[in-house]
């Protein structure tokens, strides 16, 4: 399995992020595996996938993750 | 892992103990050399039954798994040596180094016991030992950590890169299959990561969109005609899903129809040029056969036209008028003759007077006739004697008469006159139509010369007609499936758009603001397979294009000693995201008909890329080779070794390659390791007695 931070700057790399996040690629410079509460959800949801799955979580165990994740930051 | 050494015990032609059957090897290339038949491929076998517990039948031309080798894997000598009711034993020793410095024995053991002099019992499984040495001994190692030692000598998704034979690079590199370079790079790479997170992310959409319209349809003000686009929605959603897949199937076959077609597009301006001449060459080999048939005909009808058409008469005409002459002069002869005959007619007859009057006549010495007295002695009486002597005379003129037969020969050369003053002419008209036809089948020859000189050989064994039809198939091809992907984009279009008003609707029905979280989870997970769709391509593109790189500077490595060599690997990523290799010119074309050592390079080239493309697997491993140059001349080999001793930390390499050489230093390829010549041995020379053979492995000095 590829390494988890070697699979994120893919996807950071992708300029498809930035047109789906509205977010610049500055905003994105020191992104890490920390959870960032302000943190875009997208971005976050994006880390938890990344995350989740290197863990070599199982693919619904995976999806789970994220949605409590997307719940987490639009808990009112 | 590294290789130190390997060793045989009885191991089929390696007859005796371990240390007499040790090959050490070093970093660099190790080359194992060997004429036929004298232990290479046997010596392949070593490596693969310690680790696989296989070896390669050659009469099968299969692996086999030990029991189904029954008692092959022993020495034939060691089997006539060992005595009925004792064990024979094979085993192969492999000691290996892992990338920390730690080290393993391997041993695979096979036992037999002979019954009598044919029949043997062989144990039903080899036993596997496997040894770590612990500071300052060996330790055997669990049973149960074998699979993962074994797995760490060569992992099994290398395996078929690492370990092969040279006729196996063709297949594992089939440059006609669309998906071979594809699979390599998802058994050798991290793009399946990037895969199943597509996957991942298609599910968490479908699933977040019907929570959402769970939601939606619970704060639904009509809830019959929610439920009535729910189930327009899972026909719409399933009909999408067909149509997709269909894509995807017609995306492959017009794929597929392109490699086709454009392998086969260089190819198709000669083939067509080639066809039309072939064409012309048929038509003229034709006509020439024909000419040449009737020419034979008329020159084997000669001889009867001697005779049908009169030739044999030819310059006759002096003869015949000759004869002509003579015949007029006999007919006025016979006519003549024939009147003289005539007027004799009118005299008396021969008998008168009769003999009986003519004797008395002469007994009475008187003439009856005249009444003269003819006494005897007179001249009288011996006219009257005179008459008995006469001779009945024949009534015709002619005693043979030819005047019919020469009237009959008259009569025919009158007849063939006006054929034989033709002879000349038809004679005439018969060779100069054969001399026609020479000179057509000597015209038509010197055209079949040329074509055949400007084709070489290459009409012979003409493809023209097939190439012709092949590329008119793939274009044919190309086109349906080229117009289906183009209606299947329609319907999806056009789904996706009723699947979008459907949604609308939905919206509409919904009364109250629905839970965010759930509104939200549906559209980030749409952003999620979006990106991850797209990252995958990326990284999909970027290993390519790195690979690409990697395999051409190899490549160009290994040919820069053949100045034939040209062209370069290109990869081509399909629309379905597979790679397919192809050889093309500096203006990337493809280019058909490069040489086989040149495919096996390039094959070899791309092999070796996708191992280096982690630089731990060609510095961890060995990469072990049978023949891999078995195909190639000699320049080729030798840019086969420079690769791989540039490439990779250690390799092992048996091969027919350098047989006729004595020293090591005769060999000149960088980074050589140790070098071993093998050499099967029968006492008293008679290579029919097997089971006297022995193999001495003997290491080349300096």
């Amino acid at each position: 399995m590829a390494n988890r931070n070697e699979i994120l700057n893919n996807f950071i790399n992708n300029e498809e992020l930035y047109e789906l996040s509205g977010l610049s690629p500055e905003s994105l410079n020191d992104i890490s595996f920390n959870p960032d509460p302000a943190g875009d959800v997208l971005v976050e949801s994006l880390k938890k996938l990344i995350h989740s799955y290197c863990k070599g979580e199982a693919k619904i165990t995976v999806i789970k993750n994220i949605n409590i994740e997307i719940e987490r930051i639009y808990r009112p | 892992m590294i290789i130190n050494y390997i060793s045989m015990q009885n191991f089929q032609c390696f007859y005796g103990h371990h240390e007499s059957n040790k090959v050490a090897f070093s970093d660099g290339i190790n080359v194992i050399i060997g004429d036929n038949g004298h232990g290479k491929s046997k010596l392949w076998n070593a490596f693969y039954w310690a680790l696989y517990d296989q070896i390669f039948d050659s009469d099968r031309e299969r692996f086999v798994t030990t029991p189904q080798s029954e008692e092959s894997i022993f020495s034939d000598r060691a089997k006539k040596e060992c005595a009925v009711e004792e064990f024979v034993k094979a085993e192969i020793k492999l000691e290996v180094v892992d990338s920390r410095g730690e080290r393993f024995e391997i041993y695979r053991t096979l036992k037999a016991k002979k019954l009598d002099d044919r029949n043997w019992e062989v144990a039903p499984t080899s036993k596997l030992l496997i040894r770590r040495y612990k500071v300052t001994q060996w330790q055997a190692v669990n049973e149960s950590e074998h699979p993962s030692i074994l797995e760490r000598v060569l992992p099994g998704h290398l395996k078929p890169y690492m370990w092969f034979q040279g006729e196996q690079v063709n297949s594992l590199m089939d440059f006609q299959n669309t998906t071979s370079l594809t699979q390599a790079i998802q058994l050798l790479s991290d793009i399946t990561d990037y895969d199943q997170l597509v996957e991942i992310t298609r599910d968490g959409t479908h699933k977040s969109a019907n929570a959402l319209r769970t939601e939606q349809k619970r704060l639904s003000s009509d809830s019959s005609k929610s439920e009535d686009i729910e189930r327009k929605v899972i026909a719409k959603q399933k009909e999408l899903e067909d149509e997709e897949r269909d894509r995807e199937s017609n995306t492959k076959n017009k794929e597929a129809a392109e490699i086709g077609f454009d392998g086969l597009l260089n190819s198709i301006s000669d083939a067509e040029k080639r066809a039309e001449n072939k064409a012309s060459l048929d038509s003229l080999t034709n006509k020439r056969d024909t000419n040449v048939q009737q020419l034979d005909s008329k020159i084997q009808a000669l001889n009867k036209k001697l005779f049908s058409s009169h030739w044999v008469l030819k310059g006759c005409e002096p003869s015949i008028t000759d004869f002509s002459g003579k015949y007029t002069k006999f007919l006025e002869y016979h006519y003549q003759k024939a009147a003289l005959d005539k007027i004799a007619e009118s005299q008396l007859p021969v008998d008168v007077p009769q003999p009986i009057f003519v004797n008395k006549m002469l007994a009475d010495e008187a003439c009856f006739v005249c009444g003269h007295l003819a006494p005897k002695g007179s001249d009288e009486y011996k006219h009257i004697s005179g008459l008995l002597d006469r001779k009945i005379q024949s009534s015709t003129t002619f005693k043979n008469d030819c005047s019919s037969l020469f009237k009959k020969l008259y009569d025919n050369t009158t007849e063939y006159k006006n054929v034989i003053l033709g002879i000349d002419s038809s004679i005439s008209e018969e060779f100069s139509l054969m001399a026609k036809l020479r000179s057509e089948i000597s015209s038509d020859n010197k055209s079949i010369e040329d074509i055949n000189k400007s084709f070489g050989e290459l009409v012979e064994k003409d493809q023209s007609e097939n190439i012709i039809k092949e590329f008119r198939r793939h274009k044919k091809s190309l086109e349906d499936y080229q117009d289906a992907i183009y209606v299947n984009n329609i319907n999806i279009n056009q789904i996706t758009d009723e699947l979008e008003r459907l949604k609308q609707q939905t919206e509409k029905l919904v009364v109250g603001s629905p839970n965010k979280a759930v509104e939200a989870t549906a559209d980030i997970f749409n952003k999620l397979f979006e990106l991850a769709l797209s990252t995958r391509g990326l990284v999909f593109s970027n290993l390519v294009k790195d690979l690409e790189k990697s395999a051409n500077d190899i490549y160009q490595s290994m040919a820069e000693r053949n100045r034939s060599v040209i062209g370069r690997l290109n990869l081509r990523i399909m629309d379905s995201k597979t790679c397919f290799p192809e050889i093309v010119d500096s203006d990337g074309n493809s280019l058909a008909g490069s040489n086989d050592s040149n495919i096996r390079l390039v094959k070899l080239a791309l092999m070796m890329a996708v191992l280096k493309s982690r630089s731990t697997w060609s510095q961890n491993y060995c990469l072990v080779s049978d023949a891999p140059t078995s195909k190639m001349s000699r320049n080729y080999s030798e840019g086969f070794y420079e690769a791989l001793g540039k490439n990779f930390r250690q390799s092992i390499v048996i091969t027919f390659d350098f047989v006729t050489e004595t020293k090591k230093s005769d060999i000149k390829i960088n980074n050589l390791g140790k070098v071993y010549k093998l050499n099967s041995v029968i006492p008293d020379g008679d290579r029919t007695k097997r089971d006297d053979l022995y193999t001495e492995i003997k290491e080349l000095d300096l």
